[in-house]
């Protein structure tokens, strides 16, 4: 059975194009058949975080509209085995997505694929309504910041009370908290709140916390999922993050200050 | 069907006996249009804590120069305000009341008093806990209702979520959140964090209370009578209490 996962938040900007990227590229690592779909019509991000924005013919809406097959618009990553993206319409508007085009869409895909990762757009309209109706998981995206912690417990709100699983009185949405763009120097200044604030707020479990990564930007710049970039910390944080979500127990790193490193205490670094 | 057949299925009613209390709107003027003015504020504070509860208006003092009811009850029910009884009428007022289709209440200076000193007892939260509930009053009502059982809820409330547990108490297991709401016509218990709004006594229960094991609540309310967090309760904030009404005031009190 094919695990429906909507990446979520309320509010936009907070990381959740990226971490579908990272997310999805991690599980096809591991050998799972994944796809990403972008739902945030109109603005179009996936397909350039991907790299595969030169590639895309047919589209999520040309899919829902009749206009193409789900095989002719599904694009193959290039250089991890397992993945595909449908990408979203840059020159449609929100209203070409339906409730019941994107149910018989995630159904066709459902056979094919063991993940299909749905990348919500902002806010609690239809669009972020949409992305998260079918959904059996979702993982909400949150900045160590009370507003963002505040949107974050409404759409937590939502997908318990307006998804599927909700109206048909199934089991609930497993819902999963990802901490991103934390900084934990600004947490020790009192600037943010902490991994233990944030928690206790929404208390949901935590499947990670991406730390605030210059790696990120570049990574989008060249194209490519930041879980590639092996090296920086965002992409060893996702990497965590896949373990934790396929049962492997891996502990939270990227959470404490950094310590002032031998060197630059015996020089007054910094 | 027959009149016998009918003798031998089921009965088509059942009377039971109910008790409520009723929130009273006493007039103090009969400057209709002020009031409207006047209440709309008000419920603009708090639109959850009166919507759709059942009022009895008391003449109190303008008795005698009241117009007559018809303009008040419509500017009342336009508030989204459910009128249904009035009390110390003027007979041509309180015909009036009748032909549309309110009850009239007997005069009850008397209880109003007893259920004042009754409300005093309270005070003593300790005390008013090992006496059984106060003797319903002459004023009230006795309602053919459905009793209900009370509504546990074990997932959090969200921002943005409401809970009504319509005719019974609540029990919440886990946090309410900020910009969330959880009401009751009964008490109204939480044993996760309050964080966002808790309203006890929604129909009018003035002997509703609202219990909590971490109170930090952005505002609370028993019988229409609400408080906004501010310096007067912080001392209990982020600890176990209870709020009860005390005449028109909200007591906290330590729980444990
Ligand atoms: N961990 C991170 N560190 C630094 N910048 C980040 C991080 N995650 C996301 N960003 C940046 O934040 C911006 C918004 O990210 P995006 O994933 O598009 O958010 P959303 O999809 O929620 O709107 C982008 O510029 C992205 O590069
Ligand atoms: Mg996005």
């Amino acid at each position: 059975m094919a695990k429906i996962i909507v990446i979520t938040s309320g509010k936009g900007g907070v990381g959740k194009t990226t971490t579908s990227a990272a997310f999805g590229t991690g599980l096809a690592l591991k050998g799972h058949k994944t796809v990403l779909i972008d739902f945030d019509v109109g603005l179009r991000n996936l397909d350039l975080i991907m790299g595969c924005e030169r590639r895309v013919v047919y589209d999520f809406i040309n899919v829902i509209q009749g206009e193409a097959t789900v095989q002719q618009a599904l694009i193959k990553d290039k250089r991890v085995e397992n993945l595909f993206i449908l990408a979203a319409s840059q020159t449609r508007d929100k209203d070409a997505l339906n409730q019941e085009g994107v149910g018989r869409v995630l159904e066709q895909l459902a056979k094919d694929f063991e993940y299909i990762i749905c990348d919500s757009p902002a806010g609690i309209e239809k669009g972020a309504h949409l992305a998260m109706y079918y959904a059996d998981e979702a993982m909400v995206v949150t900045n160590p910041e009370v507003s963002s912690v505040r949107d974050s417990d409404r759409v937590l709100g939502i997908l318990a009370s307006k998804t599927k699983r909700a109206e048909e009185n199934k089991e609930p949405i497993k819902e999963r908290l990802i901490l991103s763009r934390y900084s934990p120097d600004r947490v020790a200044r009192g600037e943010m709140l902490s991994v233990e604030d944030v928690q206790e707020i929404l208390s949901i479990d935590l499947l990670g916390v991406i730390p605030e990564s210059q790696a990120v930007l570049n990574a989008s710049n060249s194209g490519e999922p930041v879980i590639l970039h092996e090296d920086s910390e965002a992409g060893q944080a996702y990497r965590d993050l896949v373990d934790r979500y396929l049962g492997v127990d891996v502990p939270h790193r990227f959470v404490d200050p950094k310590k002032p490193g031998f060197f630059s205490r015996l020089f007054g670094g910094n | 069907m027959s009149a016998t057949a009918s003798l031998a299925a089921e009965p088509t009613f059942v009377i039971k006996g109910r008790m409520q209390t009723l929130t009273v709107l006493r007039l103090n003027s009969s400057d209709w249009q002020q009031l409207q003015a006047e209440l709309e504020a008000h419920l603009a504070q708090a639109p959850q804590l009166l919507k759709g509860m059942p009022l009895v208006i008391d003449c109190g003092d303008v008795a005698e120069k009241m117009p007559g009811i018809a303009d008040l009850l419509n500017r009342l029910r336009e508030l989204g305000l459910s009128p249904i009884a009035v009390q110390n009428a003027r007979t041509d007022v309180a015909d009036q009341a009748t032909k549309l289709g309110l009850a009239v209440l007997r005069e009850n200076k008397e209880s109003e008093k007893e259920s004042e000193s009754a409300v005093k007892a309270v005070e003593s939260a300790a005390k008013a806990e090992s006496q059984p509930s106060q003797a319903p009053e002459q004023g009230d009502i006795e309602l053919a209702e459905p009793k209900t059982t009370p509504m546990t809820i074990t997932r959090p409330v969200r921002s943005g979520q409401q809970i009504y547990a319509r005719g019974g108490d609540l029990v919440v297991l886990a946090t309410v959140s900020a910009g969330a709401e959880v009401i009751a016509d009964g008490h109204v218990h939480i044993y996760g964090a309050l964080n966002g709004r808790a309203i006890a006594g929604a129909a009018g229960d003035g002997d509703a209370r609202i219990f909590c094991s971490n109170f930090n609540a952005e505002l609370v309310a028993i019988a229409g009578r609400y408080k906004t967090s501010d310096a007067s309760n912080d001392q209990y904030r982020d600890t176990a209490v209870q709020i009860a009404l005390d005449g028109e005031q909200l007591v906290y009190k330590a729980l444990n």
